[in-house]
């Protein structure tokens, strides 16, 4: 099946650290991919990658074949295709929960006022939080507003979701919950990439894992293989660390 | 009473209220040059602010420079040189309100500009990248996501600005435009009488910037 991302030989640099070196990876439609590694391991700047908040140095990034550095794509209708959740969920405090919502579906989508809201609406209950669609983010909890941080991004009805390390700015006893919304997204044949240090989900909902160790792919491959009969140094030694 | 003994104690109503009907005037008058001024800092300040942030380097150079001047030197020498340089090739003669109202109004654009770029660049770059994660354009997260948030950031140093701006308009009789400080000075020439005038000036220009204080607290709880 044709990838509905592509990424060949990315790299990319900040200043004279070189974050990412020669990154190549397909995403198969319908696939969960999750990126594990240390802490600046080039992670989220590949994820970034992925919709052009970071512009790679060399190499291309084509979503659902349309090249993102070709001359005369326009980035904002591919990354319209490409949801996108924060680690700080960057909800839009100036607006209440439900325009979080509508704002873009309206704008970009040019949905009426009317269809942009009962589809908030909707997806407001599946994340449990219908009753809040009149609050401003301010008012929510963490695990809260990166619920909402999810809708707003599904709202757009985009073809793959980028989630950056969703859990890792979250109190412990709201990962569960975000982490449950994920895990049905990923249920109903979402695509999607994840970064997180989440090893259970990573396990759990993986098709496939990445270890990423000093801006490279170190190793890849599905979660029993990975987690249990890691095939380099490197990977067993962080798993080591972390499980 | 002993001549004399007036300058302790003998504090002259009757001057003020000889000048009031032209203090009132001159106070009209202030008002009007700094809403003017106001308008125009306000509206050329966005234009320069954004041209400071832009990508094209000769015009970030050019706005830069702009801000520069206009902070780096003396207001009054900005009034005069605006009086008695610029305005007269223009319109042939000078023009004391009209000089007034540029110059103050030009000034408030360098310190407008620096709030608005001040204020555009404190909103967290997440709002942007949300934003942009979510298809929309550069002009589209700017007017919906990035300026709503960071005017009301703006609102206390543009109050600051709008009173300094009101104070400052009273440099302006320095070219001969009858506002509150012409008429006061002019009320110390007549009388010899330092307090009375100035004290009344005083008053006034309190007064003005006072009000003016409240309601952009007024304004900026509002927007909140």
């Amino acid at each position: 099946m044709e990838p509905i991302i592509r990424m060949s030989g990315v790299a990319k640099s900040f200043g004279k650290n070189k974050v990412l070196h020669d990154i190549n990876l397909d995403v198969a439609p319908q696939e969960v991919v999750v990126v594990i590694g240390p802490s600046g391991s080039g992670k989220s700047t590949m994820l970034r990658c992925i919709n052009l908040l970071e512009r790679p140095d060399e190499g291309d990034v084509v979503i659902d074949g349309h090249s993102l550095t070709a001359k005369g794509t326009n980035i904002a209708d591919i990354r319209t295709e490409a949801g996108m959740v924060f680690q700080r969920f960057n909800l839009f405090p100036h607006k209440k929960v439900l325009d979080n919502l509508t704002l873009a579906q309206i704008q970009v989508r040019r949905r009426t006022p009317e269809e942009a809201k009962e589809k908030a609406m909707s997806l407001l209950r599946k994340v449990g939080l219908a009753d809040k669609a009149d609050a401003y983010p301010d008012s929510l909890s963490g695990g809260q507003a990166q619920r909402v941080a999810i809708a707003r991004a599904l709202a757009m009805d985009p073809k793959i979701m980028l989630f950056d390390e969703p859990t890792s700015a979250l109190d412990p006893e709201m990962v569960g919950e975000v982490l449950a919304v994920m895990k049905e997204l990923a249920s109903e044949g979402m695509t999607m990439v994840v970064v997180t240090h989440e090893m259970g989900f990573a396990r759990e909902v993986g098709d496939r894992i990445l270890f990423m160790e000093s801006g490279a792919i170190v190793e890849e491959g599905p979660p029993e293989q990975l987690f249990e009969r890691p095939r380099t140094e490197r990977t067993r030694l962080f798993l080591s660390k972390v499980l | 009473m002993k001549e004399g003994a007036g300058v302790y104690y003998a504090f002259r109503f009757d001057i003020i209220e000889d000048y009031l009907p032209l203090l009132l005037k001159g106070t009209l008058l202030t008002i009007g040059i700094s809403l003017a001024a106001i308008a125009i800092g306000v509206v050329l300040g966005l234009f320069i602010g954004f041209g400071k942030m832009a990508r094209f380097w000769p015009l970030r150079w050019l706005m830069s420079g702009y801000i520069n001047v206009f902070r780096g030197t003396p207001l009054i020498l900005q009034v005069l040189i605006i009086h008695f340089g610029v305005i007269p090739p223009i319109l042939g003669t000078t023009n004391g309100i009209v000089a007034a109202i540029l110059a103050l109004g030009l000034n408030c654009a360098a310190y407008s500009a620096e709030i608005y770029r001040a204020g555009i660049e404190s909103i967290d770059a997440g709002q942007r990248e949300a934003a942009y994660s979510l298809g929309m354009t550069h002009a589209q997260t700017l007017r919906h996501i990035i300026v709503p948030q960071a005017v009301r950031r703006m609102i206390p140093a543009f109050g600051n600005e709008f009173i300094v701006l009101v104070k400052d308009s009273s440099f302006v009789a320095w070219i001969a435009v009858p506002e509150i400080m012409y008429w006061a000075n002019a009320a110390k020439g007549q009388y010899y009488k330092v307090w009375e005038p100035y004290l009344a000036a005083g008053v006034i220009y309190f007064v003005l910037t006072y009000t003016l204080s409240k309601l952009l607290q007024w304004f900026e709880r509002k927007v909140k």
